[in-house]
């Protein structure tokens, strides 16, 4: 699956655009990284990506096919999203959960089969979260629900997942777990479409990079060319450093840091 | 790692027949718990609503051929006296099972759809607008108000849909430029609107005459039951109707909690899934008011009862709340039939809150702030 984004002008109103010039590009498991300061927009790029919100100009097309006229239906066979935070309603098993990913894919009235729950189950497994299956959702962690999370969008068997902040409000341990599972996802051929406010995670993910910038044209291209220090600057408004670390036989690793004021 | 079809496959069928055989027992259950309640309220009315319940059981041969016409000429005269009285609770019975199953139902969809614990169709108004549809109705025809029906029915649902329509269309003003339905604005309309009818209500019961004033409380408390042909059928298309689409859509209904983005990128509109679920949630609530009166805290109690022992996964929800509620309002029913205080009829809903008030408090004593 090829998904191409070209010259998107998203927002509101045509007169007022948030966001304008957007272009990129990925190809069957790749991942972008999505950065840029609070209230750029992300979320305002990914309502149009999913047909919430009209495009003010510009096209959104996957595998050169248009997918502005798409339904709610046909698009869930191919895009996937995960929400930053899941805010729990009931207390469902984490099963029942993974679950929800196939209704959209059902008819209004059918009941889940068992194709649909080997899917789920298999979900459940490649997160790694499947001996939790029976535990009730809002009981376990917050890093285990951000893989549940992943678990129920990858039930719809998506060939792109878009993912708003997967590691918000995670500690450090469960967030290089989600790190590691949009690694995984990547390598079995899915493209992931993720947003973050830290740019160590587009050099830990190797991904493609979108830095969104307040009244400046988006940014993209690989993290090592589109993350410098003065494109982060010119994004975030403050000094930010660059640096490569090399671990025990390890390849370099590029990270940032902030640069304070003595 | 690849799991296993096989071993998929035998869990799979395993849940199954579980959950199937769990469906079933809800549905026998309920079934034997209905045939109980005619048998006994058949009975009942054969022997002057005296509580001899062994006599009922020692009859209860007899009552069950009644019901499922095996008896059919009656053939004795106990047998045909059985048979009057079994007509006429039959219908009282079935009207208290669907009422009780409608609202517990209605109760659990509210819930979800709001992600509020305390969630009930009738936070929308559409109680308020019965109570007033009733008073008027009395203020213009007195004690003869009972005879008309149609316009009884015209009355109580017209109002009912002019206050939902106003607290939605409050909602959906204080959603702004989106027109998201706000449920903090829509709650906080309906409470408004609620009390400001239930004054022009009071003023209205105050001016009423005695007998007037008695005729509104028995029709507010269901303590008159209208078990005419048309009441009937427009009880029975009602409710079924309203019913029935939340039934066959109980699967989608999960996803009633979870918001825009999230509900688009699974490939469901949600709009459209949460109007028509509040919408047949208000019938119910509105049609259970008019034909069997006010039944207390069903539509509150029932879902998280049945959320204890079912979990939250409203296939199963919908199902064992329907059949739960139904059995405890027929059981009230039940009750009324043989338990007055101070020799005056008690309403359903005061048995109803008799049995579900302990269960409450359990429930909330238990729930270790589940409820948040």
């Amino acid at each position: 699956m090829r998904f191409e984004v070209r010259d998107l002008a998203c927002g509101y109103t045509p007169s007022a655009p948030v966001l304008r010039h957007v272009n990129l590009l990925l190809e069957p498991g790749e991942i972008c990284c999505v950065l840029g300061p609070n209230g750029v927009g992300k979320t305002t790029l990914f309502r149009t990506l999913l047909n919430l919100l009209p495009s003010l100009a510009g096209t959104v097309a996957i595998d050169g096919e248009d997918t502005r006229r798409w339904k709610p239906r046909q698009l869930s066979r191919v895009v996937a999203y995960v929400a930053q935070a899941h805010i729990p309603t009931q207390p469902f098993r984490v099963r029942e959960v993974a679950m929800m990913g196939r209704l959209g894919l059902l008819s209004a009235a059918a009941q889940p089969g068992r194709r649909d729950h080997e899917l789920v189950e298999q979900a459940l497994e490649d997160v790694g979260i499947r001996h939790l299956r029976d535990k009730i959702y809002t009981e376990i962690s917050g890093g285990e629900r951000q893989l549940l999370m992943i678990a129920r969008a990858l039930a719809q068997q998506p060939k792109l997942l878009i993912m708003d902040e997967p590691t918000a409000n995670l500690d450090y341990g469960n967030m290089a777990r989600v790190m590691q599972c949009i690694r995984q996802l990547a390598a079995s051929g899915i493209s992931v479409l993720f947003t973050s406010h830290m740019p160590d995670q587009a050099f830990y993910c190797r991904a493609k990079t979108l830095l969104l910038c307040r009244g400046g044209a988006p940014r993209f291209g690989p993290a090592e060319e589109v993350l410098s220090e003065r494109s982060l600057q010119e994004a975030y408004g403050t000094a930010i450093q660059v640096f490569e670390v090399v671990g025990a036989g390890e390849r370099p690793l590029r990270l940032t840091a902030p640069r304070f004021e003595e | 790692m690849k799991l296993s079809s096989e071993r998929l496959r035998s869990e799979w069928l395993r849940e199954r027949r579980r959950e199937r055989s769990r469906f079933l027992a809800a549905g026998l259950l309920t079934g034997l718990v209905f045939l109980l309640c005619c048998c006994f309220r058949a009975n009942a009315w054969a022997y002057g609503e005296k509580f001899i319940p062994l006599v009922y059981l020692k009859n209860l041969g007899l009552a069950l051929r009644v019901l499922l016409g095996r008896a059919l000429p009656p053939v004795s005269g106990e047998a045909r006296v059985l048979y009057l009285g079994a007509l006429s609770r039959l219908r009282s019975t079935a009207m208290a099972l669907l009422s009780g199953a409608g609202l517990s139902l209605a109760g659990a969809v509210f819930q979800n759809a709001w992600r509020n614990p305390m969630a009930s169709p009738g936070m929308l108004g559409a109680t308020a607008g019965v109570r007033l549809g009733n008073v008027l109705l009395i203020t213009l025809f007195s004690a003869a108000a009972i005879e008309h029906v149609f316009l009884r029915y015209a009355f109580c649902y017209g109002f009912s849909a002019l206050c939902v329509g106003f607290v939605m269309l409050l909602g959906s003003l204080a959603g702004g430029r989106r027109r998201e339905i706000s449920v903090l604005e829509m709650v906080m309309a309906g409470s408004v609107l609620s009390s400001g009818l239930n004054v022009a209500t009071m003023y209205l019961m105050y001016r009423l005459e005695d007998d007037a004033l008695l005729l509104f409380e028995e029709l507010s408390f269901g303590m008159l039951e209208q078990t005419d042909a048309v009441s009937n059928a427009v009880f029975f298309i009602v409710m079924l109707g309203s019913m029935l689409p939340l039934l066959l859509l109980r699967t989608r209904l999960n996803l009633l909690g979870a918001d825009r983005l999230e509900s688009a990128a699974m490939g469901v509109s949600i709009r459209p899934l949460r109007l028509l679920a509040q919408f047949c949630g208000v019938v119910i609530a509105v049609c259970a008011m008019v034909h069997c009166g006010e039944l207390g805290m069903l539509a509150l109690v029932i879902p998280h009862a049945v959320r204890r022992f079912a979990g939250a996964e409203m296939r199963r929800v919908c199902v064992f709340a329907s059949a739960a509620g139904g059995c405890v309002m027929m059981l009230a029913r039940l009750l009324c039939s043989f338990f007055h205080i101070l020799s005056e009829p008690v309403p359903a809903a005061f048995f109803v809150n008799l049995i579900l008030t302990p269960l409450f408090i359990v429930i909330l004593a238990r729930g270790r702030g589940e409820l948040k």
